[in-house]
C-alpha cells in the first residue's frame, strides 16, 4: 500500500492545482485502482432541499459528470452512511456497495457550514464482497485524501483572487482615464462586463430636461457595445420599473424574482442619482456571484464618477466648439469639417452647396429693441436651422448675424429649395416685443449659394463665391435667395416680399 | 485537442466514445483527442464561461450539444459555421432531421445532427397481460395509461414498486420529461411563429400537470437511490418506461424478459417527440485541423453505426439510420413515428426556457415527493418564467 500512497500523492498535486473536480476525479480513479472496483460514485449533501447530489461516477476507466439526487432515506443505506457518519457495507440487487462518509475541511475560517458527502464503492454481484480489511482500508484512504481538499479549494479561491485583482487594477485605469467623449461610455461597459462576465450591461443616463431615463450603451457577453438610445423611460413613478429604482420607489416582486440573475446599481455623484448601470445573467441564469455583487458595489461610486466626468467634458467640448446662443457650430469647427468635406465631394465626384445666410437688418433689431431681442431672433432662427437639416449638414454661426451651411451631396436646386423653405419658416417666427405697437418681429433672409463643382474648385473659392453672391442679394434689396450663376432679376422675388427695416414694418419702439 | 461529450446518462455511451476516439488515433496518430463528459448543466455553464473569458476558461474545439442550443449558441459566435467543411449537409439527412435541424439550402450550418431518440413507451409484455388484454391499445391513450398503473400499482405487493420508472437520471422532473405530455395536450413552450412564451397556456399547464400526475399518485418514483443504470424495471420494481432508446432487455429471474415499445400516449392528438444531439466546432478551434478531421470522421456511417448501436440510440444519418430500423422488430412502427416526428424548436431564447422549466419542474418534483405538491404554485412559476423568457425574446 505504501507505494500506492505514493502514487496517490504524486497525482494528488496536479489534481489540487486544477480545482475541486479534478480533485475528485483524481480520488474516485485513485479508489477504483487500488480497490478493484467497477465503480465508484461521489455524494454530496443539498442541505437546502434534503437531498443528496450525485457529482462524479468513475465507470470503464473514466471519470464523467452526472446528475442524480436523491432524498435522504435514514433507513436506505445511503441515508444511514449520513447519518451514522460511518462506512458500511451494503448488498444490492446485482451489486456490492460500499458507502465511505466524510467531512470536507474547508480553510480555517471559511464561511458557511461544514461540508461533507458521501463515496459510493462499487463492484458487480459476480464479484467478492466488501471484507472489513476493505472497508477499513478504503475508508481510511478516503479521509486521508479529503484531508487535502481544502488545497485544491484554496487554489480555486487563488484563481478567483488573482481575477479580482486584475479586475481591480484594470478597472480603476478605465474609470480613471474615461474623461474622454462618450466613447468612453463604451469603454466602461466594456470594463465591467469583461472583469465582471455578465450576459448584458446597460447604462441608461437621466436627462433633467427631459425628465427621462435614456439608454446610452449596452455591452453583450462578447463585450460587443450597441447603442440603445432608442429606449426612454419617462422618470415617473410606475412608468416603468427602472424609473422606480432610480426614485427609489421599486417594488419587490420582480426584484425578488431577479435577485439572484439582475443587479441594478443607482449612479450617484455627490447624493445625485445620474443614470443607472443594469447588469444581468438572464440568459445563461447564472447567479451573480456575491462577491462579484460586493466588488461591483464598492466600483459604483468610481463608476458613477467616471460617467459624470464624461458627461463634463462633453458639456465643456460642446461648449467650446459650438455657439451656445444658436446652439451651431463656430466658426473654427466649421473650418475643419468644411476641409474633410470638400475632399470627400471631390473624391466621390458629388455636388455640395455652401449657403451663406444673412440676417436682414439685425443691425437695427439689435440697435432698435435692444440686444435680448437680437438674441432671441438668433436663437429661433438657429432652432429653425437646426431642426430643418439632415444629419450630414453642418451649419455654423460664422459670425454676428452670418451663418453658414454646408450641404453634402445637394444640387443648386436642392440646395435652394432647402433655403426656401428656411426662409419661410423663419418668416413665420413670431418673435415677441412686450414694447412694440405690434408686439411681435419678424424676419428675413438673405442668401446666397454657391455650389461645388459649378462655382468652384476650392473651399476658399466657394467661400468666396458664396459671399459673393450675398452681397448681390443685399445690393439688390435683401429678402431673397441667389445662386452664385443667377441673375439678381431672375431670383429677385416680387417688390411686396423685399425685406424691410423693422422700424418700417413694426413701427416705433412704444415703450422706450 | 479536447472534446466535450454530454454525460446522458448513459456509461455505455461514454465508453463507445472512449472505443471511437481509440480507434480514431489509430487511424489519424498525428491527432491526440481526450474527452470530457459533462452534464447539460455543467456544458451550459463552460460555454457561458467560454463566451466570458475566452483565454481563462477554454473551449473544447469539438462540442456535442442539444440540438435547440445550436440557434442561441451560433448567434452569439460561439460555433463554426461548418458549410466549407461538410458538402451537401441536407442530403446526409432524413426529412425529420432536416426539417428542423438544418437551415435552408445554402444557409450556415453550425452544428451536424449526430444521434437521436424517439420517445415511446415501453413495457414489460409479461407484466401488463396480467391487467390488461389489449396493452397497446389501453396505453395509447393518458388514461388508459393511468387506468394500467392503478391496476399495476393494485396487482403488486413489493413494497417500493412504481409501475412508471422515471426515465429522467436527475431522479426529478424536467422540461424534456414534461414537453411530450404538452404536445399531446396541444400545448407548446412557444406561440407559433415564437413570438411569445407560452408556458402559461391552459393546454401547455396541463400537459405538464398530466406528466406530474404520475409521481402525485404515486405511479412514478421522485428522487430514489440507484435507478440510473441498473433500474428500477431490471430491478422488476417497475414495468413501464418512457424511452427514446431501443427497447432493452431485462432478466426476470432467470427468464429474458423483452419490453415493447408504443408510441407516446395521446392526450388529445397524437405525439411522437424527437430529440436530436448534434457536433459542433467551437468557433475557438477554426482553422485548427483536429477537431473538424475528427467530426467528419465521427460522421461517418461505420462510426454513427458503432455509437448508437452501442447505447440504443438512433443514427440521425439516412443510411445507418435505415440499417437500424431494418435491425430492429419495431422497424414498422419507429418509420410511422418519424414520419411525424416533433422536435425542439430553434429558437434562441429556448434553452433559458427550458431552464427555468427544470428548476420549476424540479421544485414541484420535490413537493411532490413530499406529498406536498400544489398546481396552483406551479402555475405561479409558469407566468413569472414566462414573463422572463417574453422579455429575452425582445431582445435576443
Amino acid at each position: 500500500m505504501k507505494k500506492k500512497e505514493h502514487d496517490i500523492y504524486e497525482g494528488l498535486e496536479k489534481a489540487v492545482l486544477t480545482g475541486p473536480n479534478a480533485f475528485f476525479g483524481h480520488l474516485l480513479r485513485e479508489l477504483a485502482a487500488a480497490y478493484s472496483l467497477d465503480g465508484v460514485t461521489f455524494f454530496e449533501p443539498d442541505l437546502k432541499r434534503s437531498l443528496l447530489s450525485l457529482k462524479l461516477r468513475y465507470k470503464h476507466g473514466l471519470v464523467f459528470e452526472h446528475e442524480e439526487n436523491i432524498r435522504l432515506d435514514q433507513d436506505s443505506p445511503l441515508g444511514q452512511a449520513i447519518l451514522r457518519g460511518r462506512s458500511h457495507a451494503a448488498r444490492l440487487p446485482g451489486m456490492h456497495h460500499l458507502y465511505i462518509p466524510f467531512s470536507l475541511e474547508s480553510q480555517p475560517g471559511a464561511p458557511g457550514p461544514q461540508r461533507s458527502g458521501v463515496i459510493r464503492a462499487e463492484r458487480l454481484h459476480g464479484k467478492r464482497g466488501f471484507r472489513d480489511r476493505e472497508r477499513q482500508g478504503a475508508a481510511a484512504m478516503v479521509r486521508g485524501l479529503v484531508r487535502h481538499y481544502y488545497r485544491a479549494e484554496y487554489a480555486d479561491l487563488v484563481r478567483r483572487h488573482a481575477r479580482g485583482m486584475a479586475a481591480v487594477a484594470e478597472l480603476t485605469e478605465i474609470f480613471a482615464t474615461s474623461i474622454r467623449v462618450r466613447e468612453s461610455f463604451k469603454h466602461i461597459l466594456t470594463g465591467v462586463q469583461k472583469y465582471f462576465g455578465f450576459d448584458r450591461v446597460r447604462l441608461y443616463l437621466i436627462d433633467k430636461g427631459a425628465n427621462k431615463l435614456k439608454g446610452e450603451y449596452s455591452a453583450d457577453i462578447r463585450g460587443q457595445v450597441k447603442s440603445i438610445s432608442y429606449d426612454e423611460i419617462p422618470l415617473e413613478p410606475g412608468a416603468h420599473r427602472f424609473a422606480d429604482i432610480v426614485l427609489g420607489k421599486s417594488t419587490g416582486a420582480f426584484m425578488d424574482r431577479y435577485r439572484d440573475c439582475v443587479l441594478y446599481l443607482p449612479l450617484v455623484v455627490q447624493g445625485a442619482t445620474i443614470g443607472l448601470l443594469i447588469v444581468d445573467n438572464i440568459l445563461s441564469q447564472h447567479k451573480i456571484d456575491p462577491d462579484d455583487l460586493a466588488m461591483l458595489k464598492s466600483f459604483a461610486g468610481q463608476i458613477a464618477l467616471a460617467v459624470d466626468n464624461v458627461k463634463l467634458f462633453d458639456k465643456v467640448e460642446e461648449l467650446s466648439l459650438h455657439d451656445e446662443l444658436t446652439k451651431l457650430p463656430l466658426r473654427r469647427y466649421f473650418m475643419q469639417r468644411f476641409q474633410e468635406e470638400f475632399y470627400r465631394a471631390e473624391r466621390s465626384r458629388k455636388p455640395m452647396a455652401l449657403v451663406w445666410i444673412d440676417l436682414d437688418y439685425f443691425k437695427e433689431i439689435n440697435d432698435t429693441y435692444g440686444h435680448q431681442i437680437g438674441d432671441k431672433v438668433l436663437k429661433e432662427v438657429g432652432r429653425v436651422i437646426l431642426s430643418n437639416l439632415r444629419k450630414i449638414d453642418f451649419p455654423c454661426r460664422y459670425g454676428g448675424d452670418e451663418i453658414l451651411i454646408l450641404l453634402p451631396e445637394t444640387t443648386a436646386l436642392d440646395a435652394k429649395k432647402l433655403c426656401e423653405r428656411l426662409a419661410a419658416e423663419i418668416r413665420d417666427l413670431k418673435i415677441p416685443v412686450p414694447f412694440s405697437r405690434n408686439r411681435e418681429l419678424q424676419v428675413s433672409l438673405s442668401v446666397g449659394i454657391s455650389v461645388f463643382p459649378q462655382d468652384a474648385s476650392s473651399t476658399d473659392e466657394l467661400l468666396r463665391k458664396a459671399d459673393e453672391t450675398l452681397y448681390r442679394v443685399k445690393s439688390a434689396g435683401r429678402g431673397f435667395i441667389m445662386l452664385y450663376d443667377e441673375k439678381a432679376a431672375e431670383a429677385q422675388p416680387p417688390a411686396r416680399d423685399c425685406a424691410c427695416p423693422p422700424a418700417e414694418k413694426e413701427g416705433s419702439p412704444d415703450a422706450k | 485537442m479536447k472534446i466535450w461529450i454530454l454525460s446522458d446518462y448513459d456509461s455505455r455511451k461514454n465508453l463507445a466514445v472512449k472505443n471511437l476516439l481509440a480507434r480514431f488515433h489509430a487511424e489519424f496518430p498525428g491527432h491526440k483527442a481526450e474527452f470530457e463528459v459533462l452534464t447539460r448543466r455543467s456544458l451550459w455553464d463552460a460555454l457561458f464561461a467560454h463566451l466570458r473569458d475566452p483565454k481563462g476558461s477554454p473551449a473544447a474545439g469539438l462540442i456535442e450539444l442539444p440540438q435547440s442550443w445550436t440557434p442561441l449558441f451560433s448567434k452569439l459566435g460561439l460555433l463554426s459555421d461548418l458549410s466549407g467543411l461538410i458538402e451537401g449537409p441536407g442530403a446526409r439527412y432524413p426529412d425529420f432531421v432536416r426539417r428542423t435541424c438544418l437551415p435552408a439550402e445554402g444557409g450556415s450550418v453550425y452544428a451536424m445532427p449526430w444521434w437521436a431518440e424517439i420517445v415511446c413507451l415501453h413495457y414489460r409484455a409479461d407484466s401488463l397481460k396480467k391487467v390488461s388484454k389489449d396493452p397497446q391499445a389501453d396505453l395509447a391513450s393518458w388514461d388508459g395509461l393511468l387506468k394500467s398503473c392503478a391496476a399495476l400499482k393494485a396487482a403488486c405487493r413489493k413494497k417500493d414498486y412504481y409501475p412508471v420508472e422515471n426515465s429522467n437520471p436527475s431522479g426529478a422532473v424536467s422540461a424534456v420529461d414534461v414537453l411530450p405530455c404538452v404536445w399531446a395536450r396541444g400545448g407548446d413552450l412557444f406561440s407559433e411563429g415564437f413570438s411569445r412564451c407560452a408556458v402559461t397556456r391552459d393546454e401547455t399547464v396541463r400537459g405538464m400537470e398530466d406528466y406530474l400526475s404520475l409521481a402525485a399518485r404515486g405511479y412514478m418514483p421522485l428522487f430514489e437511490e440507484n435507478f440510473h443504470e441498473s433500474g428500477f424495471l431490471v430491478s422488476g420494481l417497475s414495468d413501464l418506461v418512457f424511452s427514446g432508446r431501443q427497447p432493452i432487455q431485462v432478466r426476470s429471474g432467470s427468464r429474458a424478459v423483452h419490453l415493447r415499445p408504443v408510441p407516446y400516449p395521446s392526450s388529445g392528438r397524437p405525439v411522437s417527440p424527437c430529440f436530436v444531439n448534434s457536433l459542433a466546432l467551437c468557433s475557438c478551434a477554426a482553422g485548427e485541423e483536429g477537431p473538424a478531421e475528427l467530426l467528419k470522421w465521427l460522421l461517418e456511417p461505420r462510426q454513427a453505426r458503432y455509437f448508437t448501436g452501442a447505447f440504443g440510440a438512433f443514427p440521425c444519418h439516412r443510411q445507418p439510420l435505415e440499417d437500424a430500423l431494418d435491425s430492429t422488430r419495431h422497424g414498422a412502427m419507429y418509420r410511422e413515428l418519424l414520419e411525424n416526428a416533433r422536435l425542439r424548436p430553434g429558437v434562441t431564447a429556448y434553452p433559458t426556457c427550458e431552464l427555468l422549466l427544470d428548476a420549476a419542474l424540479a421544485g414541484a418534483a420535490l413537493r411532490a415527493a413530499e406529498r406536498d405538491y400544489d398546481g396552483q404554485d406551479l402555475r405561479r412559476e409558469l407566468i413569472k418564467i414566462q414573463g422572463e423568457i417574453d422579455y429575452l425574446l425582445s431582445i435576443y
